[in-house]
């Protein structure tokens, strides 16, 4: 924040007289810094490993949890289109699948990180 | 050699006109306090006359603070009378094609009314222009006049989702169907050349430059660092009639978009009705309650555990990424109810889409109302401007005609 903007922008002083302030003093868009930003994708991506340890250890117990206790139950079969009816929740699977693998992937390709200091 | 220019449009009817004051202003805020930023920046503002008839001493003021003002006449026609947001979009993009800006040097970055900008938007900006890509699309994150209410929460999942997005949109075919229609930055001659019009209203029209830009250009598509900063609907009411929109959006591109390739035309269907699941979904996870669908639950039990857990991720991680900028912690209760409250109207949102419709100029309000008081909830400054009060509407046409002004 050392040199004046070079843009073709340069609004007078009361640009921002309008401008309600917080607690703070300031407008809400003057805390969107490249430093809280970088902060953020930073710490997002160094969580990376761990949401996709999160979701597959959690994911695979919740269902082994689940297909223990169904067969516990040992109930009989219900008629074909009571049967049927839990199949709705496969819809979204690969959607989600596309999601999971998106993200992870997106985040370990990019560099995400301005490099701008504040 | 001529310097890049970056045009940052916002688009919209303009009746939200203390958001779009505060969009433009963190515009100019960051112009003015972002050094060796590569690029000369440019303010316009394309709304329609009756937004700057509600307040047309907001419009003149920000006139005057250095953003360009076009208001789109109304008798303005494109040649497939295209309508609704699309229109004022061709209607920018034939400004930028008469004035000799429809070229390489230019780009566009797209605003809706609420979109505030940062220093790293503009750090994101500078350097996608400098890359071979042609089209870029960012984060969004939705920290403006933040409250923590259900729909608040709700929103806190899309920032997490923008990278799946971000992945599907950079690959060929674009799988998972995602897009934005703000935080968006194109080549202005791609943009030029693409065009927004098409036959009618398009409610998609968002969806359908992306879909004519990949079949014209290929995959052009980056991932544009830095985020962009919105504020979510204020209302559950708002909400539903926002997804609804996006709802309408979908199917029109499925059913009536003869641009959209067979595949994509599938991956868009399959993402209708994997939103479309979700309240039946939890109709029969009630239903179980009663019934007992037995080993059937074998079937579904393995991939139960993962679509949870996916689900619950986004909410977290969609808050983790708001902390920063969020100055206090909502109790976990809250987060928990709430985020079912917003969950389940999403849930509902693409039935109530088969049942309404919205209207041309379907309104969403983003301006808290004059007067109101911050809530004792509030994590963000305040950050609305102060509303001045209309002195007379100035004849739109007229403004939409003035010569152009450069913000030079």
């Amino acid at each position: 924040m050392d040199e004046p903007a070079t843009g073709s922008i340069d609004p007078a002083p009361e640009a921002v007289v309008g401008v309600q302030t917080g607690p703070s003093g300031v407008p809400a868009f003057c805390q969107f810094t490249a430093t809280r930003y970088d902060r953020t994708v930073r710490q997002l991506k160094a969580r990376r490993r761990r949401i996709f340890g999160w979701t597959v250890g959690l994911a695979a117990g919740i269902s082994i949890a689940l297909e223990v206790l169904n067969v516990l139950a040992r109930e009989p079969m219900p008629p074909w289109w009571l049967a049927l009816l839990p199949l709705v929740w496969l819809i979204p699977v690969p959607f989600f699948v596309l999601a999971f693998w998106g993200t992870q992937r997106t985040l370990r390709a990019n560099h995400l990180e301005t490099g701008v200091s504040s | 050699m001529t310097a890049r220019t970056v045009i940052f449009q916002i688009t919209a009817i303009g009746r939200n006109y203390r958001a779009i004051a505060e969009s433009a202003r963190s515009v100019l805020y960051w112009a003015r306090h972002t050094p060796r930023q590569g690029f000369v920046p440019r303010l316009w503002l394309v709304v329609e006359p009756e937004g700057y008839a509600s307040s047309p001493s907001t419009y003149e003021s920000l006139r005057s603070e250095g953003a360009r003002l076009l208001v789109v006449p109304r008798n303005y026609t494109t040649p497939l009378g295209t309508r609704g947001k699309a229109r004022a979009l061709q209607y920018a993009s034939d400004q930028r094609v008469e004035e000799g800006l429809s070229n390489a040097e230019v780009w566009v970055y797209h605003q809706d009314e609420e979109t505030c900008v940062g220093q790293d938007t503009f750090a994101g900006i500078s350097d996608f222009i400098r890359g071979p890509k042609l089209v870029g699309v960012g984060v969004i994150l939705y920290p403006i006049d933040w409250s923590g209410s259900p729909s608040h929460i709700q929103e806190v999942t899309r920032s997490y989702d923008d990278f799946r997005v971000l992945d599907s949109m950079t690959m060929p075919k674009n799988p998972s169907a995602g897009f934005h229609g703000s935080h968006i930055l194109v080549r202005a001659d791609v943009e030029d050349v693409v065009g927004w019009d098409s036959i009618g209203y398009s409610p998609a029209e968002d969806l359908t430059f992306e879909i004519r830009v990949r079949s014209r250009f290929g995959p052009v598509f980056g991932v544009l660092k830095g985020f962009a900063y919105e504020k979510g609907a204020f209302s559950l009411r708002d909400q539903l009639r926002q997804r609804r929109r996006w709802m309408h959006g979908v199917l029109f591109a499925v059913r009536r978009s003869p641009e959209l390739p067979r595949d994509r035309r599938l991956s868009l269907a399959y993402s209708a009705i994997s939103w479309f699941s979700a309240l039946p979904s939890i109709a029969v996870l009630v239903a179980s309650l009663a019934f007992h669908y037995g080993p059937a639950l074998l079937v579904t039990g393995i991939f139960t555990g993962f679509i949870w857990v996916s689900m619950v991720t986004a909410y977290l991680e969609g808050y983790r990424m708001h902390a920063e900028y969020l100055e206090r912690r909502i109790p976990l209760i809250q987060f928990v109810a709430f985020g079912l409250v917003g969950a389940f109207i999403d849930a509902i949102a693409p039935w109530y889409a088969l049942v309404s419709r919205p209207s041309l100029g379907d309104f969403i309000a983003k301006d808290r109302p004059a007067g109101a008081a911050a809530t004792p909830r509030s994590h963000l400054p305040r950050s609305g401007i102060r509303s001045v009060p209309a002195r007379g509407a100035i004849a739109s046409s007229s403004i939409a005609s003035e010569p152009p002004r450069t913000t030079a």
